[in-house]
This record gives structure tokens, sequence and C-alpha cells, in this order.
């Protein structure tokens, strides 16, 4: 591939011109501390600049507690991005992720084709970056039971009519 | 026909996304997943959950999404 296709689209469907929106969520280990958050966006952002991609969003969803363990890690920090890039940028970020010790797991989602790069600009500011390596003051309010009592409820109730029928 | 001899009735309609309009499924919203799942984490099949199927392709999509990410369960013992 030669060096001109660098954060292209490369596509024959796709329109001439435009990018796609991808989004991805990462898992890092839960002792991973805010040098090391900010290490790892800044060692991202010159992956995204060398194939003309653009980082349009980035979250710190705080430390969960993951549903199961995963390289035995029972809770991790997560991080959402969302970028605008070529075919190539989703290889590239992921090959460092896989690089990096501290990310646990990542996963990559296409949210649109044919986007406008001059449409979507970049959100990104050096304060967001220092807010996102801080994890949020508020975690996420654990489930109310008796909301879920009542989804089973509802379900097994539904169970017994369809056997009563059969 | 009679909702008795059909076996279905209309109230099994009514879903949690039917009665607010504005809900995404989505799978970085593993709170509104897990009303579309037993009690083992399984996923609810339609003719119970009441959902269409074009709602039943995003459910099941949205979590299997969402159990890579750790956010759902695969088994619950």
């Amino acid at each position: 591939m030669s060096e001109n296709t660098v954060g292209q689209v490369l596509s024959v469907q796709s329109r001439k011109g435009t990018k796609r929106e991808y989004e991805t969520v990462i898992i890092l280990r839960p002792n991973v501390n805010k040098n090391g958050i900010l290490d790892l966006v800044h060692r991202m952002q010159v992956v995204f600049e060398n194939f003309g991609a653009r980082l349009l969003k980035i979250e710190n969803w705080g430390s969960r507690t993951l549903a199961f363990p995963i390289k035995r890690s029972t809770t991790g920090i997560y991080l959402y991005w969302r970028y605008l890039g070529g075919s190539d940028i989703v290889a590239e970020f992921e090959r460092n992720l896989i690089i990096n010790e501290s990310v646990l797991r990542f996963y990559t989602v296409k949210v649109e084709d044919d986007v406008d790069p001059s449409a979507r600009p970049s959100e990104i500011t050096e304060d967001l970056l220092q807010a996102v390596a801080e994890p949020p003051p508020e975690p996420e309010p654990p489930p109310e039971p008796e909301h879920e009592d009542r989804d089973r409820d509802r379900f097994s109730s539904d169970d017994d009519d369809d056997e009563g029928v059969s | 026909m009679s909702e008795e001899k059909t076996g279905r009735s209309s109230k099994n309609r009514a879903s949690l996304l039917a009665s607010d309009k504005t809900l995404v499924i989505d799978y970085k919203n593993p709170q509104l997943l897990k009303a579309f799942l037993t009690d083992r984490g399984k996923i609810v099949p339609a003719r119970i959950s009441g959902l269409t199927a074009r709602q039943q392709r995003q459910i099941t999509k949205a979590v299997k999404r969402a159990r890579m990410l750790a956010l759902l369960p695969y088994t619950v013992a």
C-alpha cells in the first residue's frame, strides 16, 4: 500500500473525501493512575495525527465492576473514544492497545459511514483531557431491584400463559 | 378471534420500549438491556417479551456487544 492512501477510506462504495466514524470502549486495569491514562491518550493522539484521523470525543466512565473477571481483574476503568478516520485507523489504534499492558479489553464499533470531516469538529481541549484522567465524581447509581423484580414477574407470568395454551 | 384462542394477548406488546419512544437500544446502556434478560442472563425470546422482530434483533446485537465489554454477564450461575 502506497503512502498516499493513509487516512483514506478504501472502499469503492464510499463517497470520495469522506471518513468513517468509529467508537471504541477500552477497559483498563483498575490500578492505572491518572498519569497512565494521560500517557495513553497522548500516545494515541500521535497515532491519530499520523493517520489523518480526528479524536471527536473521549469520556471516562469511571471504575466499574465487571460482569465477569477479565485477566483476573474484577473491576476496570472504562474509557470511551469516538473518532473519525479512514480504513486503516482501527487496525493501528487496536495494535497500539494490544501492546499496552494496562488495557484489559477493547471493542470498536463503526458508528457511521460517509461522514464529511468538516462537519464534525473535535470537542477535545486540554482541560477535557485532564478531566478524562480523573474518574467522574459520581459513579453510576446501582440498579433498583424493584424494577428487575417487576420485569421478571412479567416474563414468568407470560411463561405460564404459554404453557396453558399448549 | 378471541384472545384465548390465539394464545396471545395484546397486553404482551406493552414493553419498556413501547412506553418510551425516546429510548434507543444501545450496548452502552446495560440497565435497559437487563430488562430483556432472564435471571440466568439469557436473552428473553420475543414471543415472551413482546418485542417486534426489529427490536429483538437490535436487543440481541446490543446484549452480545455489552457482554464483550463485561457490562452484562454471559451466564449467571
